[in-house]
């Protein structure tokens, strides 16, 4: 069996191998004493690098920096300059020309007479796009006017059952219908704290 | 992480104190990544003061996609290579190897020796690799102190020095066997 090279050696000594690579050194560590040695002698090596004494940080650090915070600019969110919208623009109206004038030497179409074509095409388009949202708000148009009168028609029958109901079962409703909201409220925000919580872990 | 964007986004919006709180959390961090760099106290407590002036000037240009204490180490490592170009301090580039006759992947060690456990006290152990750490090239010995000393992963180094994680492996891994030839030899 060759013995271990350096690099296997130190990602074992990592965690760094794979489960298979990993026994594959352990058995070999057990048949070679050099291999053994070796490795005993760079884990040693970076215990004692893992545990150097960290430097001892004065309790005033922070609030010293918090204090030379006046000195310095108060950072901004950084936003894109104009300049930079502007050529994204003219480079992309330079790319959609050049594209074109490359379609219209493929084709062997004239530029302008393709460009009318686009334009047609495109207002075909916009046309189609118009006469489905007049549809979409006549549809909607309709659904609020059924609403509307289910809504009065409910209210026509709440009031006829309220003047069949006496005063005090009444108010019993109203105070029952407060507080189940007030139960769905409270429930509702424990819900999205639990959620939250959660999220932070 | 969350913890960290929530800070930064208090501080955007003026809040001084979430700064602070910043600093508190990546003090120790940064001091011992400088002063392990550094090897002086006091110079890198004024250094990671200007460190973390730096971090608060540039806090608009910090992308949330991005883990903090990486963009954290990528200004105090920028930081660093500035005072070493202004010091004119040698260094060497990561992308040249230390020694192109060694390829570095055989056993070295002379297998008589007994292990540096064995050999040193743990406290006189410690104080060698202090040294060796000194002699160490300061790119070498960042991407040690940071494996070694502040536990970052290969991942977060390779991001932070925007080099691939493999390139990352391997110079800790040079970094490694250099420091411990320096062991051998006579402080």
């Amino acid at each position: 069996m060759s013995c271990l090279s350096l690099e296997e050696l130190y990602a074992y000594l990592d965690g760094d191998l794979p489960s298979a690579a990993k026994r594959r050194v352990e058995a070999h560590a057990v048949a070679c004493a050099e291999c053994r040695a070796v490795i005993e002698d760079r884990r040693a090596f970076l215990e004692a690098a893992s545990s150097l004494p960290v430097f001892d940080v004065p309790a005033s650090f922070a609030s010293s920096i918090a204090a030379r915070l006046e000195t310095v600019s108060a950072p901004e969110r950084k936003r894109l300059p104009m300049w930079t919208w502007i050529a994204a623009f003219a480079s992309g109206s330079a790319a959609f020309i050049a594209t074109l004038a490359v379609i219209a030497l493929i084709t062997g179409q004239n530029l302008w007479q393709y460009l009318a074509h686009l334009q047609h095409g495109l207002l075909n388009y916009l046309q189609g796009a118009a006469t489905a949202i007049i549809r979409l708000l006549k549809y909607i148009q309709i659904f609020l006017k059924i609403a509307g009168d289910f809504g009065s028609a409910l209210m026509d029958v709440v009031k006829q059952a309220a003047a069949l109901i006496s005063p005090p079962v009444q108010a019993a409703c109203a105070v029952s219908a407060v507080i189940i909201l007030a139960m769905g409220v409270v429930l509702w925000r424990r819900r999205a704290l639990s959620l939250e919580n959660h999220h932070d872990e | 992480m969350h913890e960290d964007q929530e800070l930064v986004r208090r501080t955007l919006r003026g809040d001084k104190e979430a700064f602070e709180m910043i600093v508190r959390r990546y003090q120790q961090p940064i001091v011992n990544y400088v002063g392990r760099m550094v090897r002086e106290r006091e110079m890198a407590l004024d250094f990671s003061q200007e460190i973390f002036l730096k971090v608060y000037a540039s806090l608009g240009s910090y992308r949330p996609r991005y883990k903090f204490s990486t963009w954290l180490f990528k200004i105090a490592s920028n930081f660093m290579i500035d005072y070493w170009r202004k010091k004119k301090l040698p260094t060497t580039s990561l992308d040249q190897s230390p020694d192109e006759n060694d390829d570095g992947r055989r056993i070295q060690v002379a297998d008589e020796a007994p292990s540096v456990g064995r050999r040193y006290e743990l406290k006189e152990l410690r104080g060698r690799i202090e040294a060796a750490l000194d002699r160490l090239p300061p790119a070498f010995r960042e991407l040690f102190v940071w494996r070694h000393v502040n536990g970052l992963s290969y991942e977060e180094m390779a991001e932070i020095k925007g080099l691939p994680v493999g390139t990352v492996k391997n110079r800790v891994f040079q970094a490694k066997e250099m420091m411990r030839r320096l062991l051998e030899e006579p402080a």
